[in-house]
């Protein structure tokens, strides 16, 4: 006990002191400087009836849907790169955009997918004129736009998490499937999905978290929540009441409703593992 | 009011430098110079804190330098420097530095409540405690505090402010439009827009991203239906932002989009794009400020020239109750309340807020001066004297553009661009003042 002692009042003074101030805050009225008042559940009744809190819990939801692109296409390709003899360089080349910061990325594609910007002006080149969109300028387009940014720029990190599981694999069971006749999509549905599924658990869970917690400097760098507040996230309206507004009263209260569904995740995916019987992710 | 990129180049800071030194000495020279007796001049370290100073070779950060060192030159003891924070960041910033006790002695804060929490941190004044200057300089009340106590501010107005249209004369020109002619009529502006756009030319600025230009024409047609009191009663709640005259002031800038007046590429467009594409000539007409950014300064140094532009101010619509043009100080300046050196900072802001300091402002960033002995004649180009034309024959209104509460206007600046492209005016304005009384 002694010996943990240490960590246990670090992660007491830097991880649980500030959540419990959080928690105190969201029932407070706060600006940062005269002392927070408390206002009991007040700005969680706001929280109920402000549309713009609606909208950032919905976009947070189909956001969350992108998790299917986001782990299966490295997947894919992790699969297909599997054995061969150029692995190391694609992996290599997949990973260089998770080297790069979001808030980069993000306005690096908000000049690249601009109503003027080259992929518009590419396709008009082509003559495909239809197909040219207001990328990130339209309600329609912009989520599944953002699924599409992120997914270029987490593919590496899925890939090499992907082909480290892969490397696990022993090859007897591909080669046995092989001399019982088995096609490529066989393996991938019988060999390589199960053999991966902790890979693809934990890859989930980090994903899905990852949209209510960190996918403020991607909304940044590439909507800054709009067009009006089409993409604004649970994070970047944490943002928007605290830092630009000052409100941190309020952005403690929806900070708290992110820390809920985080906390609810974690204990589906506990609760998985115990069905499942396994200490496996 | 909103910083610059920085573009520091050390030939061209040098040559700022030696500019700003001649300047200073020649103002010395005809304004006379502030001095202080030796017993109570002022002395020591002041920092000055705002989101203007991060580069001191434009905009207004070469304005402030400016007048730091003459001001410096005059009080050999002091040393002022700079501390800058990104605007978005300001109020949290300077609300973390209070709490650290790092605030900076000198705070600048944009003019009404948009920075109000920050108003805890600051000495409460009045403007009788900074002696001549009360009565010296207008605009004191975008510093209130509390509507309640109109006498009680958080520091000292400084400049003049107001919203302004520009228009690129050769393109009018281009269109068949007579140059030197203004347009001061809703008609007359819709006849000069449909003329640009049958040329090919795009009438009207508009920037998606921020929305900045269309919350500045917005600006500038509020004071067509509210006067200077009944602003003032907007922002103490007493008039609610859902109340028709609201919604009136709005419709023309939705209007300008219906009709088809916006660049097509809005929503990919901040408004420091469309000063750009103005000064390119891509578009003929943009909302902008009279002092700082998109404003007569920039497009003075620009290939645009001084000859090259107009201004007008919003052409009165059919439906207009009233007439006037905002105009207010363009910043406040308090003192920290834990300054350890408050009359050294209060020395400053007396500095900037004089003849001297004014002047310097004026000639370094084309801010306005909100004080009448400042001669801009002498300091400004045809431009700005265009701008004073406007102020003189519509009348001032002595309050700050529309007079929203910070989360308000948080809410205006992320939802306006879309709630015109929607036409759902009315909501927008139900969900602003939501966030008013909020």
């Amino acid at each position: 006990m002694l010996f943990v002692a240490p960590l246990v009042v670090l992660l007491l003074i830097f991880v649980y002191a500030p959540i419990g101030r959080l928690v105190y805050y969201a029932f407070t009225t706060y600006d940062g400087l005269k002392p927070p008042q408390w206002v009991g559940l007040d700005n969680f009744a706001f929280l109920a009836s402000w549309p713009d809190f609606r909208r950032a819990i919905g976009n947070t939801v189909v956001l969350t849907l992108g998790v299917i692109v986001w782990v299966g296409l490295p997947f894919l390709l992790a699969v297909i790169i599997h054995g061969r003899r150029s692995a190391n360089l694609v992996r290599a080349i997949l990973f260089l955009p998770a080297l790069l910061p979001a808030l980069i990325v993000g306005r690096a594609f908000r000049l690249v997918l601009a109503e003027q910007g080259p992929i518009n002006e590419a396709l008009r080149g082509l003559g495909l004129d239809l197909l040219a969109q207001p990328w990130l300028a339209s309600e329609t387009w912009v989520l599944p736009t953002i699924i599409t940014v992120i997914a270029w720029a987490t593919m590496g990190t899925g890939v090499l998490l992907y082909s480290a599981g892969l490397a696990s694999l022993s090859s007897d069971y591909v080669e046995a499937a092989l001399v019982d006749g088995a096609r490529w999509r066989q393996l991938v549905w019988h060999i390589y999905r199960p053999a991966l599924g902790p890979v693809t658990r934990f890859w989930l869970l980090l994903l899905t978290i990852g949209t209510v917690t960190s996918f403020f400097p991607w909304i940044l760098g590439l909507t800054q929540g709009g067009p009006g507040t089409a993409s604004v996230t649970l994070d970047y309206q944490v943002y928007r009441s605290g830092v630009q507004t000052s409100r941190l009263g309020l952005a403690s209260a929806i900070a708290l409703v992110g820390v809920l569904v985080v906390a609810v995740l974690l204990v589906v995916q506990l609760v998985m593992r115990r069905v499942r019987g396994s200490d496996e992710w | 009011m909103f910083h610059r990129t920085p573009s520091g180049v050390s030939a061209a800071r040098r040559a700022r430098t030696l500019t700003a030194l001649s300047l200073s000495a020649l103002l010395a020279g005809t304004v006379g110079m502030s001095t202080v007796s030796a017993q109570d001049a002022p002395s020591g370290d002041i920092s000055f804190f705002g989101w203007d100073v991060a580069d001191l070779t434009s905009g207004l950060g070469l304005g402030f330098q400016t007048a730091a060192m003459s001001f410096t030159a005059q009080n050999p003891g002091v040393n002022v420097t700079f501390d800058a924070v990104p605007f978005a960041d300001f109020v949290s910033a300077a609300t973390s530095r209070a709490r650290a006790g790092t605030l900076g002695d000198v705070v600048e804060m944009l003019p009404g409540l948009n920075h109000a929490p920050v108003f805890a941190a600051l000495e409460a004044t009045t403007p009788a405690d900074w002696g001549d200057l009360a009565t010296e300089l207008s605009g004191w009340g975008g510093g209130v505090i509390d509507p309640a106590d109109p006498n009680t501010v958080a520091g000292v107005p400084i400049g003049g402010q107001g919203v302004i249209w520009y228009y690129n004369k050769a393109l009018f020109e281009q269109a068949g439009l007579d140059p030197e002619a203004a347009p001061g009529t809703w008609a007359e502006f819709t006849a000069a827009a449909d003329a640009l756009k049958a040329a090919g030319i795009t009438p009207v600025a508009a920037s998606g991203v921020d929305s900045f230009l269309a919350w500045w024409a917005w600006s500038s047609f509020s004071p067509q239906y509210f006067t200077a009191d009944e602003v003032l009663q907007v922002r103490s709640g007493e008039i609610p932002l859902d109340d028709p005259r609201v919604l009136a002031s709005l419709q023309p800038v939705a209007d300008m989009f219906a009709a088809g007046y916006w660049n097509s590429d809005y929503a990919d467009k901040s408004f420091t794009d469309m000063e750009s594409a103005f000064i390119n000539g891509q578009v003929a007409m943009i909302p902008g400020v009279i002092t700082s950014i998109v404003n007569w300064k920039a497009w003075d140094g620009s290939a645009l020239g001084p000859e090259g532009y107009g201004v007008f101010g919003a052409p009165k619509r059919d439906d207009a109750t009233s007439d006037g043009q905002f105009f207010n100080p363009t910043l406040i300046y308090g003192v920290n309340a834990a300054s350890e050196n408050p009359e050294t900072a209060k020395a400053f802001i007396r500095f900037l807020a004089g003849v001297e300091g004014q002047s310097i402002l004026l000639a370094q960033s084309g801010q306005f001066p909100n004080r009448a002995d400042v001669d801009l004649a002498t300091y400004a180009s045809p431009g700005a004297q265009a701008i004073q034309g406007v102020i003189d024959s519509r009348g001032a209104s002595d309050v700050i553009q529309n007079q929203f509460s910070a989360a308000a206007q948080g809410e205006a600046f992320q939802k306006l661009t879309q709630a015109i492209v929607s036409g759902d005016l009315a909501t927008f304005l139900g969900d602003l003042q939501a966030q008013q009384g909020s």
